[in-house]
């Protein structure tokens, strides 16, 4: 082979090369996963999903179906709506059985009462009552203790009674429910499980702060999820979660001050009053209803009792942030044993 | 002599310089991350109606948007936004405090106000739990 020949092989296998690399890049490029964020105020919040996945179209659809299922939540299971399923049992008579009750209405119906009794009554979504008389509202009066007493004697989660057969339910007395407590984690669920079945790689809901996180961000990766302090504008810490949930319940929220003194929204059920002695409660467990839900029973059980709580129930983890008894800082961050390792405090 | 080196080469030295330099560009195509980096900081406001305006993070500003139940006022002061002032009855929005990392939102439902940090870059967090 003369030398011309040789150099003109070379050249042709350069470019073979060249060309190689090029496709190799090109497919690289359609694998690579694509990042989708979109946000819609529902269920009285922004819910915020991004999702990742080699598949535009597959994340477009996802996403699309994922909020339909949450506007479906939030039509039927808040109070905002005077047509919703929950304002439909409020309106019943005592003891009038409800036939048929949306099927997602008495899911969060049946495992908020489960919640109830794992709590002794920390969490009870009969407190409608009371959480009417609390408005919150600048210059409003704070309820009197007769019409506290008034609305306890209609609290409690025993008086309502399913009939799983039926799919209906009855209130035993003047009873009302509020889900508010539970929904939002029931709606990110839902939208967690459409995502999924569509087929998504990974993916964050975000609803107001109730979270949850589907698979990985990365391969061996985990999530980082900021806890908000519950005094100032930045993060108090930051938790490193892999596919789960987490939702917290803080004093900061909506509350109004009187004579240095905060009442907030987090009722005590037993006592119709704010729950004291807890600035934040943050819960990490699989389902986003169940940190929802437990988020708020535990910061009415208290630092001490709501920590034994966690620590004696599998699945779940908490960091709780007490103080606001006597001053407004905080006096210490309890962090449960499964979360070690997994929670960075914020300098 | 430059004669003489072309026949005896299999490919002269410039030939060799654009061969590497190819192959290189080929492979760092390849290895390195694809996409660019965004450039983050600026803030996007949403309001009733359809509302949208876009802010810079890096320059001190002030927003109204009118929505249902009134006027809410947007501030970005020192990198930092922030709903300043509010017609809602709660306040939540206003209660929420200052924001300013890529994918954080502040929110005033009553009013239909939406106002989120934008940030092509994956954010140092993926949300927040408040």
């Amino acid at each position: 082979m003369n030398a011309s020949r040789t150099r003109t092989v070379w050249q042709i296998a350069a470019v073979v090369l060249i060309v190689f690399l090029m496709v190799m890049f090109a497919v690289r490029k359609r694998n690579e996963p694509k990042r989708l964020t979109e946000h819609r105020l529902l269920m009285g919040t922004i819910v915020q999903i991004t999702a990742i996945d080699p598949d535009e179209d597959v994340l477009h659809s996802a996403i699309d179906k994922a909020f339909a299922t949450i506007a479906h939540l939030d039509s039927v299971a808040t109070r905002f709506s005077p047509d919703s399923a929950v304002e439909e049992i409020n309106s019943r008579s005592p003891g009038e059985e409800r036939t048929y009750i949306d099927l997602d209405v008495s899911t969060i119906i049946s495992r908020s009462q489960a919640i109830s009794r794992m709590t002794g009554g920390a969490f009870d979504v009969t407190i409608a009552p009371l959480v009417d008389l609390w408005t919150f509202e600048e210059g409003a009066d704070l309820p009197t203790d007769e019409e506290i007493r008034e609305a306890l004697s209609t609290v409690g989660y025993q008086q309502i009674r399913l009939h799983p057969t039926s799919g209906g339910l009855t209130l035993s007395t003047d009873v009302r429910i509020d889900l508010d407590g539970i929904a939002k984690g029931r709606a990110v669920d839902r939208a967690y499980d459409m995502l999924r079945m569509a087929g998504v790689d990974a993916a964050v809901i975000d609803a107001g702060g109730d979270v949850r996180m589907l698979g990985l961000p990365s391969e061996g990766g985990s999530w980082r999820i900021g806890l908000k302090h519950p005094r100032e504008d930045g993060l108090l810490g930051v938790l490193s979660l892999g596919d789960e949930s987490v939702a917290t319940s803080g004093d900061y929220q909506r509350f109004i001050l009187r004579d240095g003194e905060r009442y907030h929204h987090i009722l005590d059920p037993s006592t119709g009053l704010p729950a004291r002695g807890v600035m934040s409660v943050t819960i990490v467990t699989e389902r986003c209803e169940d940190a929802d839900a437990l988020a708020t029973a535990v910061f009415v059980m208290g630092a001490r009792r709501g920590m034994r709580f966690v620590e004696r129930t599998d699945g779940v983890e908490a960091v709780i942030v007490t103080g606001g008894e006597e001053g407004d800082e905080i006096e210490e961050i309890l962090i449960s044993s499964g979360l070690e390792g997994r929670f960075e405090l914020s300098e | 002599m430059g004669r003489f080196r072309i026949e005896r080469g299999i490919m002269t030295p410039a030939d060799r310089l654009l061969f590497l330099l190819m192959v290189g560009a080929a492979l760092a195509m390849l290895v390195l991350p694809l996409g660019g980096k965004g450039m983050g900081g600026s803030v996007v406001v949403e309001g009733a109606g359809g509302f949208r305006e876009t802010m810079s993070l890096t320059e001190d500003a002030e927003l109204v948007v009118p929505g249902p139940k009134g006027d809410t006022v947007v501030v970005v002061e020192a990198g930092w936004v922030r709903i300043d002032l509010s017609p809602c009855r709660h306040h939540i929005c206003s209660r929420m405090g200052r924001i300013s990392a890529p994918g954080r939102s502040i929110v005033c439902v009553p009013n239909q106000v939406v106002v989120m940090v934008e940030g092509e870059e994956r954010a140092a967090i993926d949300a927040v739990t408040r």
